[in-house]
């Protein structure tokens, strides 16, 4: 599903987020991403999203090429994919329903059917209360699981997550970590950024180390 | 068709969420289009105006008081096979009858006429034609042959008509000149009030560029509010200029008001220029 061959990203010209990443990660993968802060994890990410553009070597997603891709086809290949920020990038003056409708009108689901999954993916956070809250006017822990919704709601072959729990709770942590492991049973793909060694330890997934900017099993 | 329903609502609901800059843009192009319908308005009652005029000149031809019917016959068939200048009306008036219309243009002459031993007046031609810019000079031609014939005086407002028709020209000219610049005026402004507006709602696009949004599906929104604030300045406008002119109108009569053609027209053209300066404005925010 991902391929990547020698890549590097450097900002600046002079500075290496990443240096000579070598990677696979097949179809159905748990895969955790540890490292220290600054370590290049949201780099990473953000190429994994299209988002950044390597600066030298070879990247495949869904087994395509995705060097030169137009902003369409790029378009396209996110809404494959569900993103969970670590600073949510959410709207904050539309409600909790709103920021979830609008993933899933951007792949195309049907009024009916984006409504019902929206409440679907609301009660699998624990949210369901919160529907018509706009998003300032939930906490913190709150709006990072109407992030992780958002990336669940258009039932995506990837989602990549930023430190998804970095702001919760150890209960709510492992009830969204069970939401993931349900949907990578079904499936889907899961690549989790995370600097919590104590929360990686307690599963048996593929975990990859990031530090200054190679990526090692 | 349930994306655009989506996507239209949005645009709605971002009316209300940007109303305070939209009212500064409604403002913006409220001046603006109004400026330029008055404009239209003065370039059509100036325009009305010299066409009136121009249906009128009037080419007073007086005869010498020898001259026989023939030779006025004459004169009167050379007009009318002249091709090069649209006659509307001949009238040809005999000594006797100017004599009398001249005794009948007021009271005092009335009294004073049977002083007068003989009849002072020559007969004359009245040739009423019809011209524009281009075919003034017809008529000089036309006036010059004229002379030729047995002939007193020809009276005929040259000077006049040629500044008339040279100050249509420029008022033409200047008009469209400054409805192009008004044009580009609220092209450029419009793009950089609603970048303005755009940074309160960065965040906005870029989160629809996160979940998949096309180029397209991210300006839909905008487009569609855009559109929708064009629309109301417009008529806005329209109500202002409508007003105006009722009001001039009670004072100034024969007032002509905008056509058809330019009420649709500059609607058109001003939700083109909003819509390119919206997308325009988008297409900054959006990464490449």
């Amino acid at each position: 599903m991902i391929r990547l061959n020698h890549l590097y990203k450097t900002y600046l010209k002079t500075w290496p987020a990443l240096k000579n990443v070598n990677l696979n990660i097949g179809k159905g993968e748990f895969v955790f991403l540890i490292g220290p802060s600054g370590a290049g994890k949201t780099t990473f990410l953000k190429i994994l999203y299209l988002e950044e553009v390597p600066t030298r070597g070879d990247f495949y997603l869904f087994d395509d090429e995705v060097k030169n891709y137009s902003h369409k086809k790029r378009a396209l290949l996110r809404q494959k994919m569900g993103v969970v920020f670590q600073d949510f990038k959410l709207m904050f003056y539309k409600t909790a329903y709103e920021n979830l409708e609008l993933a899933a009108n951007v792949v195309g689901f049907s009024p009916k059917k984006a409504h019902k999954r929206t409440l679907e993916v609301l009660n699998q956070v624990r949210l369901s209360h919160k529907i018509n809250t706009p998003i300032y006017q939930l906490s913190g822990g709150e709006q990072q699981r109407i992030a992780i919704a958002r990336a669940l709601v258009t039932h995506p072959d990837l989602i990549l997550a930023d430190e998804p729990t970095g702001n919760l709770d150890p209960e709510i942590s492992n009830s969204i970590i069970k939401v993931l492991e349900k949907l990578n049973a079904n499936g889907t793909t899961v690549i989790m950024a995370t600097h919590d060694y104590k929360l990686v330890n307690q599963f048996s997934y593929r975990k990859l180390k990031i530090n200054k900017g190679r990526i090692y099993e | 068709m349930s994306k655009f329903f989506y996507l239209l609502k949005s645009g709605l609901k971002n009316l209300i969420h940007h109303r305070k800059i939209g009212i500064v843009l409604i403002i913006t192009m409220v001046i603006i289009i109004s400026l330029n319908l008055f404009l239209l308005l003065f370039y059509n009652n100036m325009k009305t105006a010299i066409k009136n005029l121009n249906k009128n000149i009037r080419i007073e031809v007086i005869f010498s008081k020898e001259v026989t019917t023939e030779e006025v016959n004459e004169v009167i068939n050379f007009a009318r096979k002249n091709k090069d200048v649209d006659i509307k009306e001949i009238i040809y008036n005999d000594a006797k009858e100017n004599l009398k219309n001249f005794i009948e243009s007021s009271e005092t002459i009335k009294k004073i006429y049977p002083l007068i031993d003989e009849n002072p007046l020559p007969p004359t031609l009245l040739i009423k034609v019809s011209s524009n810019y281009r075919t003034l000079k017809n008529i000089e031609l036309f006036v010059r042959d004229l002379k030729n014939f047995k002939t007193e005086e020809i009276l005929y407002p040259r000077d006049w008509f040629s500044n008339i028709f040279k100050i249509s020209q420029w008022v033409e000219l200047g008009t469209i000149g400054l409805i192009v610049i008004f044009l580009i005026v609220s092209y450029i402004l419009w793009m950089n009030i609603f970048k303005v507006a755009l940074f309160s709602v960065q965040k906005e696009i870029e989160i629809m560029e996160i979940v998949g949004g096309t180029k397209l599906y991210i300006r839909t929104p905008f487009l569609i509010e855009t559109f929708i604030y064009t629309v109301i300045s417009f008529l806005i406008s329209y109500g202002i200029v409508n007003y105006v002119f009722v009001g001039i109108s009670k004072v100034l009569d024969n007032l002509v008001f905008l056509n058809q053609d330019q009420i649709i027209f500059p609607l058109l053209i001003s939700v083109l220029i909003t819509v390119s300066g919206t997308e325009r404005a988008i297409t900054g925010f959006i990464k490449k």
